[in-house]
């Protein structure tokens, strides 16, 4: 298989159970373990850490539902710091 | 499973609590509501909030029958009793 | 894909999990508000009961108690989490 064939959800399906960094549009990110992710690409994460500006605003210990209708990136691996 | 639009039929002819985008904020008897938001409201009251001089001022603006458009709704409740 | 992958999402799942917890929505205007979930619908529109209203954290201080329950609109709805 080249590496055209590669379908950018593929990459995101393999993160699954993993670190992810989840940014906006806006200045806000979102890094935590992704649980999973659904058509619209609405992302489950457990215990996250939300940013806005780079600054840390509030930690979720337990899982959180992220709307897809604003998310720019998804980068597996987490945030880095 | 009662969906969040059914229990908003259990305000129907109530008076209901709207908050708007951009410090607006209403309330009146609810008359109707679709998917979208949309709502008409009678006996209804805008307060709309602006920051003037560092200060916070409000203004009200009164209409007996209002159509708003579901864009602006962020929430609909009861009002609470002041 | 796991093989035979079922229909129920991960989105779907957590959603029907969480209906009666205690959780906190946040909308994208900063807006947090933090109640028991009532219910919820495939818009993420969302019925709160014992809402309490905060800016961005709790740590914030209370804005506002609502009595009554609280419809959110889903398409103002940027997260919900588990509180």
């Amino acid at each position: 298989m080249s590496l055209a064939e590669i379908l950018p959800l593929e990459i995101i399906d393999k993160t699954v159970g993993q670190p992810m960094w989840v940014m906006l549009t806006s200045h806000r990110e979102f890094s935590g373990t992704l649980i999973g992710y659904d058509d619209f690409v609405n992302v489950v994460l457990e215990d996250v850490v939300e940013y806005d500006h780079d600054q840390e605003i509030k930690r979720h210990a337990g899982k959180m539902l992220l709307s897809g209708n604003n998310i720019s990136m998804l980068v597996p691996g987490g945030k880095r710091v | 499973m009662e969906t969040p639009l059914d229990l908003l039929k259990l305000n129907l002819d109530e008076k209901v609590f709207v908050k708007l985008r951009g410090a607006r904020e209403m309330t009146g008897t609810l008359q109707a509501f679709d998917s979208h938001c949309n709502i008409v409201l009678s006996n209804a009251t805008e307060t709309i909030y602006e920051f003037l001089e560092g200060e916070l001022k409000s203004n009200t603006k009164s209409s007996e029958m209002v159509f708003v458009r579901g864009d602006s709704v962020t929430l609909i409740t009861t009002p609470s009793e002041e | 894909m796991s093989t035979s992958e079922s229909k129920t999402t991960a989105s779907a799942q957590f959603l029907s999990n969480i209906i009666g917890q205690s959780v906190v929505v946040k909308l994208h205007n900063g807006m947090l508000y933090q109640g028991v979930l009532e219910s919820i619908d495939g818009f993420m529109n969302i019925a709160l009961n014992q809402a309490t209203e905060h800016y961005e954290t709790d740590a914030n201080g209370l804005l506002h108690r609502y009595d009554g329950d609280v419809f959110v609109r889903g398409t103002q709805v940027l997260y919900i989490s588990e509180a």
